[in-house]
């Protein structure tokens, strides 16, 4: 087999990837185009979110506005900025995290709260098993009431929340597993714990969940998710994608749009077009008829 | 195997272990589907939560029992069914149960204390009342005994082996507990038995008398009030004792008797203002020291008293709407019998002081109030408060006004061209239009990431944006305005249109590629078609195609021959035109005609060009011309053939 044949097989495969990548769907976390269980499409679908890749496309005015971020990735002091200003400007803004990067956000705004980082279990009050920690004793007032309970998913709880601002509580029977040894043993945290807080910053309003999987696809119509966060989250809704991590295929993806948003330029076009007429035109450059 | 297809196997490997990586999604975010989650119930935990309550409740811990048990939300629980409404029955009666336990504990509280007061009379009744409520205690107790029993009967289907040992030591302690539920019963009967015995020891005593006399039936709020009356023990006055003067069952002052056991006092009625008609007064004597191994306690008769005071009204005017940052008038009347003139008015909203004002001589009040832009939109209650006037015993009022706190959203509407050539400066016309005064709003205009800023005020505009050569390739863009108000009254609006961007340097450069494409075309025509005519094609790709397996190679049948000539001649050119597909790789497909089919193999392979030439023409004249063919032309048709052969076998040894 000639080296042609060969270049021309790896160039198909190359592109059969390609198109592999391109329409199969994402599987991270979070992700706006992930339909499945981890997924966020359900969320934005229904709540007719606007997924956010840069803090830069903030509305100016950010009242009747709500931000969610899911805060996995560190965030830069840029970030923060920006943060801290749609906030103190009027916005809503909703920090959902478990394990991330979410004290960043509350150090810089101040707030005493803090995420505690080890894993909430509920063996009694829960869906399935104790890794679904089912809260159902909110402060009253918080989240209209309409939500009569949250189902949370490997969640964790809040530390030094004043008490004014505790929104919701995991059951007495809840503990956080600090050992990480999925028992109670003596020594461990025991419920009833914070799991939500609300908080005035600047015109704005923080509320601080413990964890982001009440909003996948896969949790969004358990119990009261939905209620929950059509209370939490009033006017047009802005989703965080900047500060979540990528999968293989997610790079992949965004290698190509790269390459697409090249191609799509007038020059990136233009160069396409030369390339292709150098393509066509060269057994035609090569030819020559046997007299010569 | 062949070097292709291992080329290919493992191009194919290489290929799926890369995807396999790619699509594997990996993640570091600890969460798990919730649909393919195990599912394990918990039930020894259920058995201790309900041996800590009862815990709770035989140690006379009422209100943490009763916390706990509103905390057990048998919906919220992951168990089976049959448990989750044996557990709510157990909730009910354990609350029944401890409040039960609490009144008991508390009556019979207040019966030793009446007794220690010698009050024999309340503490007669309250003896009643805590044998009643030990009798449904002890029934109740026995229902909690059942419905446990029950639970455990139930939960015995649900326990998985792993779990037997940690609920058989549940089950044990909560027996334990039940256990002293029991005894916790026996001790309050045992208490209400002593209490008894204590109340019939006290009927011994003295019985005292207290009377009371109130100057007057009807007061104004504010008034002085003198009240009297005598303490009598068996018809005898006491002197020197003390007796306490209840309104409304709250203490106010204490008097001591004189010799003759009489008794006199004076207050002023405090400033009720609010729902109340009347008050009762009343006066009590406690023995105290000595006087409680003689006397008993005594009070007097109820005395009610009509409480006079004018009641106050309010009429407001307020509007139903009210937008943030804009003035509004509100304004309003206090009514009253007593006094309306400089009367306090405050105005509330969302727990936060409005305004605060007072009333004119004729009890009017207005003010204009501005809300802030930080406002929420929806409904809101506005709550007014005008203040009693102690002087003239006029009533305060309590009175508010649902408003709806609003933001204006500007109508736009926007012109656009639909097709825009590039490069041109696009301009973009139309109208803004609000309910409200609207300036100095900052327009964006938007077009596919491009944008541009101005300033607009209410009615027609016109905004201009540069769109360069690079600005697009050619296709539909949205165009976006953005307009953000400067006034707080009103809400950021936007409104987008379509257009159709056309790149004439694009198109110019798509055209160029569509004639390149067919001057190639041309080309290669009429380059082949040149060396075809000179049949000198140089040796191409076609020369060392693969030779044709037999089964693909097609040779007619001749059917019956009518003349035996012709029929040498056919089969001769079909046997050559065999040789020739099997030796040249060239298909004779059954559509093919025969000059077609020498047209195919004499450009590659001259060599047969002469002969397999001049046997077709033979075979045609054979098949489609009236001419009879000689022996000769048969002769020479087996030839012809015989030639074609041998040049091919000479070729397939080259």
């Amino acid at each position: 087999m000639s080296l042609r044949k060969i270049s021309l097989m790896v160039l198909a495969m190359i592109l059969m990837l390609s198109v592999l990548v391109w329409f199969y769907p994402s599987s991270s976390d979070f992700e706006k185009e992930n339909p499945s269980w981890n997924g966020a499409s359900d969320f934005l679908d229904r709540f007719q979110a606007t997924p956010l890749d840069s803090f830069d496309l903030l509305p100016a005015v950010p009242r009747e506005t709500t931000l969610i971020v899911v805060p996995y990735l560190e965030f830069t002091s840029a970030d923060l900025e920006q943060l801290g200003k749609y906030v103190s400007s009027g916005g809503n803004l909703v920090i959902m995290d478990d394990f991330g990067c979410g004290n960043e956000i509350l150090e810089y705004l101040e707030v005493e709260a803090r995420f505690s980082g080890a894993q909430l279990l509920d063996p009694l009050f829960n869906y399935k098993n104790k890794n679904f920690p089912r809260i159902f004793s909110f402060a009253p007032g918080f989240a209209g009431g309409e939500a009569k309970s949250v189902t949370f998913n490997h969640a964790t709880c809040l530390e030094g929340v004043p008490p004014g601002h505790v929104a919701a509580l995991s059951s007495y029977l809840s503990f956080l597993d600090e050992d990480q040894n999925g028992e109670w043993n003596e020594g461990e945290t025991k419920g009833p714990l914070p799991v939500m807080a609300a908080f005035e910053v600047g015109e704005g309003r923080l509320t601080v969940v413990a964890d982001p999987s009440i909003l996948i696809n896969g949790m969004l119509d358990m119990d009261g998710n939905r209620e929950f966060l059509e209370e939490v989250c009033p006017g047009q809704i802005y989703l965080d994608q900047a500060h979540l991590p990528d999968v293989l295929l997610d790079e992949a993806k965004e290698g190509l749009r790269v390459a697409r948003t090249c191609l799509i330029t007038i020059w990136g076009t233009l160069g396409l077009i030369i390339l292709v007429l150098a393509l066509t035109l060269k057994p035609v450059w090569r030819l020559r008829p046997p007299g010569e | 195997m062949k070097k292709p297809a291992l080329i290919l196997l493992v191009l194919a490997m290489l290929a799926s272990t890369l995807w396999g990586t790619v699509a594997s999604g990996l993640t570091q975010i600890p969460h798990e589907n919730p649909a393919t989650a195990e599912s394990r119930d918990n039930i020894a935990l259920l058995m201790l939560h309900y041996a800590d309550t009862f815990d709770l409740v035989a140690s006379g811990k009422y209100l943490e029992s009763r916390d706990m048990i509103e905390q057990l939300k048998p919906d919220y629980a992951h168990l089976p069914e049959e448990l989750k409404f044996i557990m709510s029955r157990l909730n009910d009666l354990l609350a029944d149960l401890t409040d039960g336990l609490d009144n008991l504990d508390a009556v019979l509280d207040e019966c030793e204390s009446l007794l220690s007061q010698n009050e024999l009379n309340e503490a007669s009744w309250k003896i009643t009342e805590a044998r009643g409520l030990s009798a449904e205690i002890g029934s109740l107790v026995g229902n909690v005994d059942a419905a446990t029993d029950e639970m455990l009967l139930q939960a015995a289907a649900f326990i998985s082996p792993q779990e037997a040992a940690r609920v058989q030591a549940a089950k044990a302690r909560l027996q334990e507990e039940l256990d002293r539920l029991a005894r916790l019963e026996d001790q309050y009967r045992a208490l209400q038995e002593s209490i008894e015995t204590e109340a019939e020891e006290k009927e011994a005593l003295s019985v005292t008398d207290l009377t009371l006399h109130v100057s007057q039936s009807r007061a104004w709020v504010g008034e002085n009030l003198a009240v009297s009356g005598v303490l009598k023990a068996d018809g005898v006055p006491l002197v020197a004792r003390d007796v306490s003067l209840h309104l409304r069952g709250r203490h106010v002052a204490t008097v001591t008797t004189r010799g003759d056991g009489y008794y006199a006092a004076s207050f002023a009625l405090p400033y009720w203002w609010y729902d109340i008609d009347e008050v009762a007064v009343q006066t009590f004597y406690h023995p105290r020291g000595e006087d409680g191994g003689s006397f008993t306690a005594a009070s007097s008769e109820e005395t009610v008293i009509s409480v006079l005071s004018y009641p106050s009204s309010l009429q407001l005017e307020v509007p139903g709407e009210i937008y943030p940052g804009s003035p509004v008038n509100i304004r309003g009347k206090v009514n009253s019998g007593g006094n309306v003139a400089g009367r306090d008015v405050r105005a509330l909203m969302e727990g936060e002081l409005l305004f605060q004002t007072f009333t004119d001589d004729n009890g009017y009040f207005q003010h204009d109030v501005v809300l802030g832009d930080e406002s929420h939109q929806g409904k809101h209650r506005m709550y007014f408060i005008v203040a009693p006037d102690n002087e003239s015993c006029s009533a305060g009022v309590l009175a508010f006004s649902s408003v709806d706190v609003l933001k204006a959203k500007p109508e736009i509407t926007m012109r656009a061209p639909g097709v825009i050539f590039l490069p041109r400066r696009f301009e973009l016309t139309g109208e803004v239009h609000s309910p409200l005064p609207l300036h100095e709003a900052q327009a964006i205009l938007e077009v596919a990431g491009a944008s541009t800023t101005a300033t607009l005020n209410e009615g027609d505009f016109s905004m201009e944006m540069d769109l360069p050569f690079s600005f697009s390739r050619a296709g539909p863009e949205e165009v976006k305005l953005s307009l953000v108000p400067t006034e707080p009254w009103q809400l950021p609006s936007e409104c987008t249109v379509k257009i159709f961007v056309i790149n004439l340097a694009y198109l110019l450069a798509v055209v160029a590629v569509l004639l390149a494409l067919a001057v190639v075309g041309l080309s290669m025509r009429r380059f082949h078609g040149s060396w075809r005519r000179k049949g000198e094609l140089p040796a191409t790709a076609e020369d060392s195609r693969e030779p044709l397996r037999e089964e693909d190679i097609w040779s007619p049948e001749t059917g019956p021959v009518v003349e035996e000539n012709r029929g040498i001649i056919l089969k001769a050119y079909y046997a050559a035109a065999a040789w020739v597909q099997k030796v040249a790789g060239v298909l004779f497909s059954p559509q093919m005609t025969l000059r077609e089919f020498l047209h195919q193999v004499i450009s590659p392979h001259s060599r047969f060009a002469g002969a397999l030439a001049r046997l077709t023409g033979l075979a045609e004249r054979a098949l489609y011309s009236r001419h009879v063919q000689g022996k000769d032309e048969a002769s020479l048709a087996r030839d012809l053939s015989a030639q074609v052969k041998k040049q091919g076998r000479r070729e397939r040894e080259t």
